[in-house]
C-alpha cells in the first residue's frame, strides 16, 4: 500500500507517477546527492575504497534484481557475468585502444547477449531447476576465464591500465569514486524507472503468474530473455568498472562465492526493490568489513584461541544474521524502512 | 529485559568496541622508543588455510615474541645508543577471496604510524595489489604464489619459488630418478591439475620448454575438483596414455586422496606422483596414512627435525611457548617474520627512527642478501630480480617420515619473456 505524506493528493497522472512528491523530497535527494559525490573531499581513502566496493556491487545486484527480484528467475550466476565484463571491456582497451566509455558499453552488451545464451533454459525450465542452470554458466564461463589464455590471460591475469575519459585518467580513488557514484546513481536511475513501464509491468508479471501473463498477451519468451540481458548488461558494466577500479583481474575474482553472497543481499535487502538492494549491499558489506576489523583484535585480547578462531567466529556471525533476516524478515531491510516511514508520516497517530 | 541482562550486553559490547582499538603497541609496554606499523593480509579460513594459518602464527611468533623483549633492537645513528622500537602488526582474513582485499588494504594500510612493509600470504591479495603498494611505498613481501607477483616486480618481493619452478625441480627430479633405474627411453610426464587458477598455474609455455628439454615428453593435463572426489579414471586414463610422472599443484586435502587411489589401484609401480611444496607435509602421512608412502615431492624450507640450524631450534622454540603447530609451514611463518624484522632492523641501523617504506625497500636489495640462520636459503633480490629463492631440493615419504632424497636444485629462470620463453 501506499502512504502519501500528510497533506499530499494527487491532481494527475503526473503526480501520481511522480518518485518524489513533495519540495522536501527534492531537497532532501538534493542534499544526499551533494553529499554523496563531496565526500571524496572529506573522507579518507578507506572509506573510499568501502563506499566504492559497495558502489560497484550495487550495480551488479540492481542487475541480479532486475532477473530475480522482479522477474522471479533465481540465478546464481551473476558473478561469473560481472567477470565477462570486465574480459571484454579490459581485451578491447588493451587490444584495440577502444575508449573507456565504449569498451564499457561493449562490456554491457557482450555479457548482455552471453546472458541471453544461458536464460535461453529459462524459457523451459523454473525454479530450482533453472538455478542450476545459471550455475552451469557460472561453471562455464569459469572454466573459460581460466582457459582462453589469450583473451583472459588464464591464473596470470591481466594488469589493467586506468581508465581515460576526455584526457583525464582516473588514477585516484578519488576519481575512481566519482566515477562510481556516476554510474550507481545512473543505474538506480536507470531500473527505478524502467520497472515503471511497461517492461518492468511485464517482468513483474512473469514473477507473479507466467501463465497469467502469456494470457494477458505478454510475450513471456522476449520479456525472461530481455530480463536476462539486462541482468547480465548490468553486470558486465560493474564488472568493467571493478576492472579499472582494482587494476588487476584474475578467474579467483568471479567465483560462485561471489554469486552467492549477491543473491544473499538481495535477500536481506528486498527482493523486487531498488531501495531494497542499495540497503541489502550497504549492509551486508559494512557487517562483513566489522566482523573482518573486530577479529585480529579479538584474537589480540585471546591470543590462546588463535587468529582463524576469530576469523571463523565473525563468519559465523555474519551468516547468523543472514538467517536471522530470512527468519524474522523475509522481506528485507526495504520492509522495515517502509514501515519505518509510515509510522513517520501518521506521527503521533497509530493507524 | 531486566537490570542484570542490560549490564551484561551493555559490557559486552564495550569490550567489543575495545576490541577495536587494542593493538599489541598498546598491549606491551616497554622502553621503545616508538613503532613501526606491519599489515598482513592472509587466507586464514579459506581454502588454503591449512598452510595460511600456520605462515601467519610463524610472523606473529616473531613479532610477538620482540615485542615482549620490548621491541627490535638497534643501535641508532641519531641517537647515537642502542634502542629498541616496537611492531605494531596488524592483520585481515580474505579467505583466498579478492574481493574483500580493497577494503582490507586501505583500512589496514592507514595505520599509524604509516606502514612500511606488509605480507600477503593469500595469492589473490599478492596478486591483486602490487600497484597498490607501490603508490603507497608498502614493501610488499609475498608467500607461495605464482608469477604476477613478481612479474613485473613493483614492490613486490616473493620469497618463496614460483609455481612454474617448482614444477621444473620436480622434472629435474624425475629424470634423475628415470635414469639411475637404468631407462634409457623417453619418459612421459602427465599434469594432474585442480579446476582453481592455482592447480593450473605452474603449467606455463615456459615450464613446459624446460621440461621438454630435460627429454620428457608431455602427454596432457588431467584434472579434479579442489573438493576431492575418486581419481581412478584419471590415472587410468593418464597409464593409457603412458605417464610415468605426474606432478600438480595439489594441497593436503586432494594430495592425500590422490595416494589413496593409487595404492587402491595398484599403480604405484607403473606412476611416480610428485608432490608440489604443499601437498608433501606431515599432514598427508596423518591422513593417507600408508598410502602416502612412496609419495615425492618438491620444497624449499628446512626440516622441523634439523635443529643443529639456529632457525629452526628458534622456530621451535617460538611455536612451543606461543602453543602452535610446529611444521615446515610454521618454519616458513618464521623464515618470513625473521625476513621482515632483519630489514626492518637494517633500515633503522642506517637511517635511525622513524623509517619509510623506501628505507625498508633499499634494504630489500642488500647484495649481501638475506640470512635465515638455516631457515631457508640465502635470499637476494634486485631491481628486476623478485623472485629471492633460487634453491629447491626434493623430499620423500620413507617409513611414515618426511625425509630429504636430493641434493640442491637451482632452478631455472622460468619467467615470462625469459630465457625458457618459447621463440
Amino acid at each position: 500500500m501506499h502512504w502519501s505524506p500528510c497533506g499530499t493528493y494527487n491532481v494527475n497522472y503526473t503526480k501520481d507517477m511522480a518518485i518524489f512528491r513533495t519540495k522536501s523530497h527534492w531537497i532532501s535527494l538534493t542534499l544526499f546527492l551533494v553529499v554523496l559525490f563531496t565526500l571524496p573531499l572529506y573522507c579518507s581513502r578507506y572509506y573510499l575504497t568501502l563506499l566504492s566496493t559497495i558502489g560497484i556491487t550495487i550495480i551488479a545486484v540492481q542487475g541480479l534484481s532486475i532477473l530475480t527480484g522482479y522477474t522471479g528467475q533465481i540465478s546464481i550466476g551473476q558473478a561469473a557475468f560481472v567477470g565477462t565484463g570486465a574480459y571484454i571491456s579490459v581485451f578491447f582497451i588493451q587490444h584495440y585502444e577502444f575508449p573507456f566509455f565504449f569498451s564499457l558499453l561493449l562490456a554491457g552488451v557482450g555479457s548482455g547477449l552471453i546472458g541471453i545464451f544461458f536464460g535461453l533454459p529459462a524459457l523451459r525450465i523454473k525454479g530450482f531447476y533453472l538455478a542450476m542452470s545459471t550455475l552451469a554458466a557460472q561453471l562455464i564461463l569459469g572454466w573459460l576465464f581460466l582457459h582462453m589464455e589469450g583473451f583472459t590471460g588464464g591464473t596470470e591475469g591481466l594488469h589493467v591500465e586506468h581508465a581515460t575519459i576526455f584526457g583525464i585518467v582516473i588514477d585516484t580513488p578519488q576519481r575512481k569514486y566519482w566515477l562510481i557514484m556516476f554510474f550507481v546513481t545512473l543505474t538506480v536511475y536507470i531500473v527505478k524507472n524502467m520497472m515503471r513501464t511497461r517492461v518492468g509491468r511485464a517482468l513483474v508479471a512473469i514473477r507473479d503468474n507466467d501463465l497469467a501473463a502469456e494470457v494477458m498477451g505478454i510475450d513471456v519468451m522476449r520479456y525472461k530473455l530481455l530480463a536476462f540481458f539486462l541482468s547480465c548488461f548490468f553486470a558486465g558494466i560493474a564488472g568493467a568498472i571493478y576492472a579499472h577500479y582494482i587494476g588487476f583481474i584474475n578467474p579467483v575474482q568471479f567465483t560462485m562465492q561471489s554469486s552467492i553472497i549477491y543473491l544473499g543481499m538481495l535477500i536481506v535487502g528486498g527482493m523486487g526493490s531498488v531501495l531494497g538492494v542499495i540497503f541489502g549491499v550497504t549492509f551486508m558489506i559494512l557487517f562483513e568489513e566489522f566482523a573482518y576489523a573486530i577479529s585480529p583484535s579479538l584474537t589480540m585480547m585471546f591470543p590462546s584461541f588463535g587468529a582463524q578462531f576469530f576469523s571463523a567466529i565473525s563468519l559465523s556471525f555474519y551468516a547468523l544474521v543472514i538467517i536471522i533476516f530470512l527468519i524474522f524478515q523475509p522481506r528485507g531491510l526495504n520492509h522495515l524502512w517502509n514501515i519505518l516511514k509510515r509510522r513517520y508520516r501518521l506521527y503521533p497517530f497509530s493507524h | 529485559m531486566n537490570k542484570t541482562k542490560k549490564c551484561l550486553t551493555i559490557l559486552a559490547f564495550a569490550l567489543l568496541i575495545m576490541g577495536c582499538f587494542f593493538t599489541p603497541g598498546t598491549a606491551f609496554a616497554g622502553k621503545s622508543i616508538g613503532s613501526v606499523s606491519i599489515f598482513e593480509i592472509n587466507d586464514l579460513t579459506g581454502p588454503t588455510s591449512d598452510s595460511c594459518v600456520p605462515h601467519h602464527n610463524g610472523i606473529w611468533d616473531v613479532f610477538r615474541a620482540i615485542n615482549e623483549e620490548g621491541g627490535i633492537l638497534y643501535d641508532d645513528p641519531k641517537t647515537g645508543k642502542a634502542e629498541r622500537v616496537k611492531i605494531n602488526f596488524r592483520w585481515g582474513d580474505n579467505k583466498a577471496q579478492a574481493g574483500p582485499v580493497p577494503t582490507l588494504y586501505e583500512r589496514l594500510s592507514s595505520a599509524n604510524p604509516k606502514p612500511v612493509m606488509c605480507y600477503m600470504g593469500s595469492s589473490a591479495a599478492a596478486e591483486t595489489i602490487p600497484s597498490w603498494t607501490e603508490r603507497d611505498e608498502i614493501v610488499q613481501i609475498n608467500g607461495p604464489s605464482g608469477q604476477p607477483t613478481w612479474y613485473p616486480p613493483h614492490w613486490s618481493f616473493t620469497i618463496t619459488p614460483d609455481y612454474p619452478a617448482d614444477a621444473c625441480t620436480a622434472a629435474w627430479w624425475a629424470m634423475e630418478d628415470w635414469k639411475s633405474k637404468g631407462n634409457t627411453d623417453v619418459p612421459d610426464w602427465a599434469w594432474f591439475t585442480l579446476n582453481i587458477p592455482f592447480g593450473k598455474s605452474p603449467i606455463k609455455p615456459e615450464s613446459e620448454a624446460y621440461i621438454k628439454s630435460l627429454g620428457f615428453n608431455i602427454v596432457g593435463t588431467w584434472t579434479m575438483p579442489f573438493v576431492p572426489v575418486d581419481v581412478g579414471s584419471q590415472f587410468r586414463s593418464m597409464i593409457n596414455a603412458g605417464a610415468d610422472y605426474t606432478y600438480g599443484n595439489l594441497v593436503v586435502l586432494q594430495q592425500q586422496k590422490l595416494m589413496k587411489d593409487l595404492k587402491k589401484l595398484k599403480l604405484e609401480d607403473k606412476l611416480q606422483v610428485i608432490a608440489c611444496p604443499y601437498g608433501i607435509t606431515d599432514d598427508v602421512i596423518k591422513v593417507a596414512g600408508d598410502a602416502a608412502e612412496g609419495l615425492v615431492g618438491v620444497h624449499y624450507a628446512a626440516f622441523p627435525d634439523e635443529m643443529d640450524k639456529p632457525g629452526v631450534k628458534e622456530a621451535y622454540e617460538l611455536s612451543k611457548k606461543y602453543k602452535h603447530k610446529w611444521n615446515t609451514d610454521a618454519i616458513l611463518g618464521v623464515a618470513i617474520g625473521k625476513i621482515m624484522v632483519s630489514r626492518l632492523k637494517a633500515a633503522l641501523e642506517k637511517n635511525g627512527y622513524p623509517i619509510t617504506g623506501k628505507d625498508v625497500y633499499a634494504e630489500m636489495l642488500d647484495p649481501a642478501g638475506i640470512d635465515t640462520d638455516g631457515l631457508l636459503p640465502l635470499i637476494k633480490y634486485t631491481e628486476e630480480n623478485r623472485r629471492g629463492m633460487w634453491v629447491t631440493h626434493m623430499r620423500a615419504v620413507k617409513d611414515g617420515k618426511i625425509v630429504r632424497v636430493s641434493k640442491d636444485f637451482n632452478i631455472p629462470d622460468v619467467a615470462p619473456n625469459g630465457p625458457w620463453t618459447p621463440k
